[in-house]
């Protein structure tokens, strides 16, 4: 069972890497007036 | 006379090498693509490819709840709505939701529910549509991670990003990311989901029995 919790945690983190990078190039290339929008909501 | 197509099932589960019927290490993860904002009429979208599920999620919100009798005057709501595209699986999808979607979008909906500030938004709610348009296995999972992405995007303060794997074990080996190969009956397959903030886990699915 920890053997597998902890192959799980490395696979999350993984992904969660890739889920940041994506997010970060979206959120970094954002024009002056998207950037105000932001939250806006 | 009408066409019966029976299931084959895989005689084994792994490769002489060890290795999974599809080339993976027990530890590997599918390849997985992500994207942002694909929806232009949602506040916030994503779609991801994850092996060959292709999921797309779009959020909406905040915004007026409908019917009003669910709105709660100190907080906001989130609903999740899954769904699986009638040509999504092998079989034909019946289009009506089925307990499985409702069970998924209760699973999905506990997941992203403590990462959010819903006591910033009383008396609205947020929309989360997930729509699975071709499923291979672990689409909860996938859709859990697709939908905290599209959170992000609509740029809906959280408090971390949800991601989600599941893990098993098959004929007794611990595998990870499990896809939706044919299982015999007589084999014996067992999945956890892990819903993590980060690193915490956060929310556990036992599927089956845990030996």
């Amino acid at each position: 069972m920890t053997d597998l919790l902890e192959k799980a945690k490395k696979a999350l983190i993984e992904i969660h890497q890739m889920q940041l990078k994506i997010l970060k190039s979206k959120f970094t290339n954002l024009q002056g007036s998207e950037k105000e929008n932001i939250g806006e909501n | 006379m009408p066409l019966v197509i029976k299931d084959v099932y895989p005689e084994k589960l792994f490769r002489k090498d060890g290795k999974r019927l599809d080339g993976r290490d027990l530890e590997e993860l599918r390849p997985i693509k992500m994207e942002v904002g694909v929806i232009d009429n949602a506040d916030g979208s994503a779609y991801l490819e994850w092996g060959n599920n292709k999921i797309y999620a779009a959020v909406y919100g905040p915004r007026e709840v409908h019917p009003h009798h669910l709105a709660k005057p100190d907080r906001g709501i989130l609903r999740v709505f899954y769904r699986m595209a009638t040509f999504s699986v092998f079989d034909r999808k019946r289009p009506a939701p089925g307990r499985r979607e409702k069970e998924i979008s209760m699973v999905v909906g506990d997941c992203l529910e403590p990462i959010l500030f819903l006591e910033l938004y009383p008396g609205t709610s947020f929309e989360v549509f997930i729509e699975v348009i071709d499923a291979d296995g672990g689409t909860r999972c996938a859709s859990t991670t697709v939908a905290a992405l599209a959170l992000a995007d609509a740029g809906i303060p959280m408090k971390s990003l949800v991601t989600s794997v599941a893990v098993g074990k098959i004929d007794g080996k611990n595998v990870v990311d499990l896809s939706g190969i044919k299982i015999k009956p007589v084999m014996q397959i067992y999945q956890l989901l892990l819903h993590g903030i980060t690193t915490k886990f956060h929310y556990y699915n036992l599927m089956g029995k845990w030996i």
